[in-house]
């Protein structure tokens, strides 16, 4: 297990490598100028190179990224051209909101997915099931920043139920004031791991061990959740994980609707001020964070599933 | 000995438009306390829904159309889910083809073994963990310990079976019913599992009702012996008299495709031919398509059933001769 996941982490260091330098590449592509951003539109050329100069976005690109990569190994992820202070720091304050809201709307997922998805696979082809298919389909299509100003304008502005935007201070003002924004994101995911339920549900009730579990004498219940459920909830769970990157995508555009100061809200200001060590390091610890939670929920496959626990560890 | 199960009349069928399917007719049979009842017949014939219908596990939309099956006073095809649950198990086991299907992937062995006790009777965990390795040692798993904390894809075929038997077995059934329980298995193994069920049989004093497509898998482990063709019982007779004196031209054809040393000397003949489709049976005998008796009468009626002095009977216009030396009884 352990070689395993050693195995995984060594893995993660090429992805790394691969996501920098696209970054760092995609940045520069941006149109635009971080000088002209620092300075404003009325700068000199004259100050504007020594702005460049001191940035070091004079030399040709290749040096410029490798000067990046030496920084990277040396534990020094840069300046922020906009904020002035280290960009570690300045990202390990955004981490926490965004973790909390990525963490919050996978809960709210299940908690939307699990039920629907029994309900619809035990109720196949019949009104329940019609109804839950139309939602899912209206959920999946809909962008989220939409949702997000739909559910302000109803559950915020009209109702007052819940705070239009902001983060808070204490964790039950948090888990409150990120309840909508982990709505918004759930709904956009909840969808695809209510049909793969419902799809390996179907199957499940359909399987012969489903027979020997009734012939037992269990309560339909029983029969539900710890047989035809247990086996059905892998393959959805294995959805779920691999929609981690929209997840994560979507919550870069559901922060920056209810301003919660995560790394989204930040990667968006940043490229409206073309702050390129800022942009580089949120992408870095977006896709680390993609790569991590998806050997967490490969690692969760394996608990869960003693089919491959044997194979996979091997 | 007292009857067990009485099934009587039984019709099961599935919805199609506004008709209804028959796919088992007027099948009547008793299971008598403690003995050994076999079901045999070509695949398709009906033998699973009839068995299935028992404990009302039919599959997909087939429901029962007509008749009975009274077990302990209930009429299990009126039974409300609820009795249902409390016969399943304690009162009536059930064994499955295929026993890497049958078992739940994902759960132990031991707790898929134990499971059946927790809705039947009152035994605390630890009770109910001593009757698990008890039951397993019972279907002759070796290791009890080890087993019960593997998974089903750790054991071979043979345990899978054995701990599938285990499971059907560990809330003390009156009845066990085991469909096809040897066809999934090597031909090795399917001796040890056929003498595990009959060994389990005489010493826990239960009726079984074993279902095969196999007579000589009858002939092993049977007291009385039903075939099927076509949605229907054909022939009904202890299990001497089918070997000695089959009446049905079905049930000769079908001693005749034994691939089998038991029947030396007779040469081997599959039956030529496939049975109906059940939506679009003919309206006399349904055999009467490979029949080598067959005459014009067959094809008007379905023929009615003819009791055998012996027990049983069979439903032919034109059977085989009857040898007047067949002891009866
Ligand atoms: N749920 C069902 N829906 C439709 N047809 C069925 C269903 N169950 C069984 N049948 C049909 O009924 C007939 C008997 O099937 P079955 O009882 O499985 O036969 P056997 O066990 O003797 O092989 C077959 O023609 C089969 O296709
Ligand atoms: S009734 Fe006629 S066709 Fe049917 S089995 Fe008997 S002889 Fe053959
Ligand atoms: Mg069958």
């Amino acid at each position: 297990m352990l070689t395993y996941i050693v195995r995984r982490l060594l893995l993660m260091i090429p992805v790394a490598l691969g996501i920098t330098l696209a970054v760092f590449l995609l940045v520069r592509l941006i149109p635009g100028d971080p000088a002209r951003a620092i300075l404003g539109i009325h700068a000199t050329p004259v100050l504007m190179a020594a702005v460049r100069a001191r940035l070091g976005l004079d030399r040709g690109i290749g040096m410029q990224y490798l000067l990046y990569l030496r920084s990277l190994v040396q534990g020094d992820f840069g300046i922020s051209y906009y904020y002035g202070q280290p960009v570690a720091q300045l990202v390990l304050g955004r981490m926490v909101p965004t973790l909390v809201l990525l963490l919050y709307s996978t809960i709210i997922s299940l908690v939307i997915a699990i039920p629907a998805g029994i309900l619809a696979a035990t109720q196949q082809g019949r009104g329940a099931d019609h109804v839950l298919r139309v939602v899912a389909t209206a959920g999946l299509g809909l962008p989220s920043y939409w949702t997000g100003f739909i559910l302000i304008l109803l559950l915020s502005v009209t109702f007052h139920l819940f705070p239009i935007a902001g983060y808070g201070n204490t964790w039950g003002a948090r888990l409150y004031n990120l309840f909508l924004p982990a709505l918004t994101c759930a709904l956009n995911v909840a969808p695809l791991v209510m049909r793969a339920l419902r799809t390996s549900l179907g199957e499940a009730l359909g399987a012969g061990f489903i027979d020997t579990a009734r012939a037992k004498g269990l309560p339909a219940r029983a029969v539900l959740l710890s047989h035809a459920l247990r086996v059905a909830i892998l393959p959805a769970l294995h959805v779920l994980g691999l929609n981690i990157g929209f997840l994560v995508g979507n919550t870069v555009l559901v922060e920056n609707v209810f301003a919660v100061p995560g790394l989204g809200q930040l990667m968006i200001s940043s490229i409206g001020t073309r702050d390129y060590p800022t942009i580089q390091m949120v992408t870095l610890m977006f896709g680390i964070i993609v790569v991590l939670i998806y050997l967490i929920t490969d690692l969760g496959q394996i608990m869960l599933d003693p089919r491959v626990r044997r194979s996979e560890i091997g | 000995m007292v009857d067990l199960l009485t099934v009587d009349h039984l019709g099961i069928g599935i919805p199609r438009g506004s008709n209804t399917v028959a796919l088992v007719e007027d099948v009547s049979f008793t299971v008598r306390a403690g003995e050994s009842y076999g079901i045999v017949g070509e695949s398709g014939c009906g033998k699973s829904t009839t068995i299935r219908a028992i404990i009302r596990l039919l599959t997909g939309k087939a429901r029962i159309t007509r008749g009975a099956v009274r077990f302990d006073g209930v009429d299990l095809a009126q039974a409300k889910e609820s009795a249902l649950q409390s016969i399943r198990g304690a009162g009536i086991g059930m064994v499955f083809q295929d026993p890497l299907t049958a078992l739940n992937p994902v759960l132990t062995v031991g707790r898929q073994i134990a499971e059946g006790l927790r809705y039947h009777g009152q035994l605390s965990a630890a009770d109910r963990h001593a009757r698990m390795l008890e039951a397993m040692r019972l279907v002759g798993l070796p290791d009890p310990a080890r087993i019960a904390a593997s998974y089903p894809h750790e054991l071979s075929g043979g345990q899978r079976q054995r701990a599938a038997i285990a499971i059907a077995l560990i809330a003390s059934p009156r009845l066990l019913l085991a469909d096809e329980p040897t066809t999934a298995l090597d031909v090795t193994i399917q001796a040890q599992i056929l003498r595990l069920l009959s060994d389990l049989r005489s010493r826990l004093g239960m009726a079984l009702v074993l279902v095969t497509h196999d007579l000589g898998v009858v002939a092993q482990t049977c007291d009385r012996v039903a075939v099927m063709y076509s949605g229907r019982i054909v022939e009904e007779a202890p299990i001497r008299r089918i070997f000695e004196n089959p009446r049905h031209p079905y049930t000769v054809a079908l001693l005749n495709s034994i691939p089998r040393g038991s029947r030396a000397g007779h040469p081997l003949h599959p039956i030529a031919g496939m049975p109906p489709d059940p939506a679009h049976r003919p309206s006399g005998c349904s055999f009467a398509a490979r029949c080598p008796n067959r005459q014009t009468d067959c094809e008007a009626v379905a023929p009615g059933w003819t009791p055998d002095a012996g027990g049983g009977g069979f439903a032919c216009f034109h059977p085989a001769r009857a040898h007047a030396e067949v002891p009866h009884g």
